[in-house]
């Protein structure tokens, strides 16, 4: 996931290349809770996250999003 | 050690071994293609395209072969339906199950191009298009930061889970600009992080892919 932008950088870079009407339409944010329900995140790497992660970032480590935009018209 | 973040990274120096990224997704998505039904390190096929939200009826049109390697992160259909006669370019497009979705929506009027960089991919992608008689979709071998594209041609671009995996984010958005007609609309799922990544976790590549 070290590739993946906040939504902030996501909406800053679309608009800075020309996009206007940047939304994102849908968010679904998952912490380690969500990550522990998942078959490929052993127990020991969730209780790694549980240790060294701070609570508050627990809670919202990313999400996956829809975003939409618009090349605007000329 | 340097906890430095940039943000945000689409004009940020490029931290990564861009080749070596390539390299390393390729090999992910390669593996995907080749076995699907292993365990990787995201979700993969049918049961993942219905967790998002694809509609069951979209998913149970298509033969396993065309479902089994989809990887995406979330559902780009969701909010906008396509209209019949769009052009749609699928950035990314791995095996191709976005792309066929498309070519459904735009039917024979409209048509579909699916760019991905990985070969097996690719192949697989041709091959379920044949399979499923689907005649208004082609697959290119292609970056998204150099799509191979006209300029101005696409009507919508969409993407699933592959502008996280982009080295230069900055291109691929400015190619996605340039291939889109004025008025024409991006609509893509992604990952996004809740804090920017530390200077030292962009460099390793391990952390972009797993």
């Amino acid at each position: 996931m070290s590739g993946a932008l906040t939504e902030g950088a996501f909406v800053q870079g679309l608009t800075r290349a020309g996009f206007a009407q940047v939304a994102v339409v849908e968010r679904v944010q998952y912490g380690v809770a969500e990550l522990e329900a998942e078959p490929l995140f052993p127990e020991d790497l969730v209780a790694l996250m549980r240790r060294l992660l701070p609570r508050d970032i627990q809670e919202s480590i990313g999400s996956r999003i829809v975003i939409t935009a618009v090349n605007p018209p000329q | 050690m340097s906890e430095r973040t940039i943000e945000p990274r689409v004009s940020a120096p490029l931290l990564v071994d861009t080749d070596a990224l390539r390299e390393q997704v390729r090999s992910k998505y390669r593996a995907v293609a080749a076995d699907p039904g292993a365990t990787h390190h995201f979700h993969t096929g049918r049961p993942l395209a219905q967790r998002l939200g694809y509609p069951a009826e979209v998913v149970d049109a298509f033969p396993e072969a065309a479902v089994e390697s989809f990887a995406g992160v979330g559902n780009p259909f969701s909010l906008r339906r396509l209209e019949p006669g769009e052009r749609v370019v699928d950035v990314g497009c791995g095996a191709g199950f976005d792309s066929l979705v498309a070519a459904r929506a735009v039917g024979n009027t409209g048509r579909v191009i699916g760019v991905d960089m990985t070969p097996e991919m690719l192949a697989k992608a041709r091959a379920n298009a044949a399979s499923t008689d689907t005649g208004n979709v082609e697959f290119r071998e292609g970056l998204a930061e150099a799509l191979p594209v006209e300029d101005g041609w696409a009507d919508t671009v969409i993407s699933n889970g592959v502008i996280n995996l982009c080295a230069d984010k900055r291109a691929a958005f400015d190619e996605i600009t340039r291939v889109l007609r004025p008025g024409g609309t991006l609509q893509f799922a992604d990952i996004a992080n809740g804090e920017p990544v530390p200077e030292d976790a962009l460099r390793d590549i391990d952390l972009w892919t797993g």
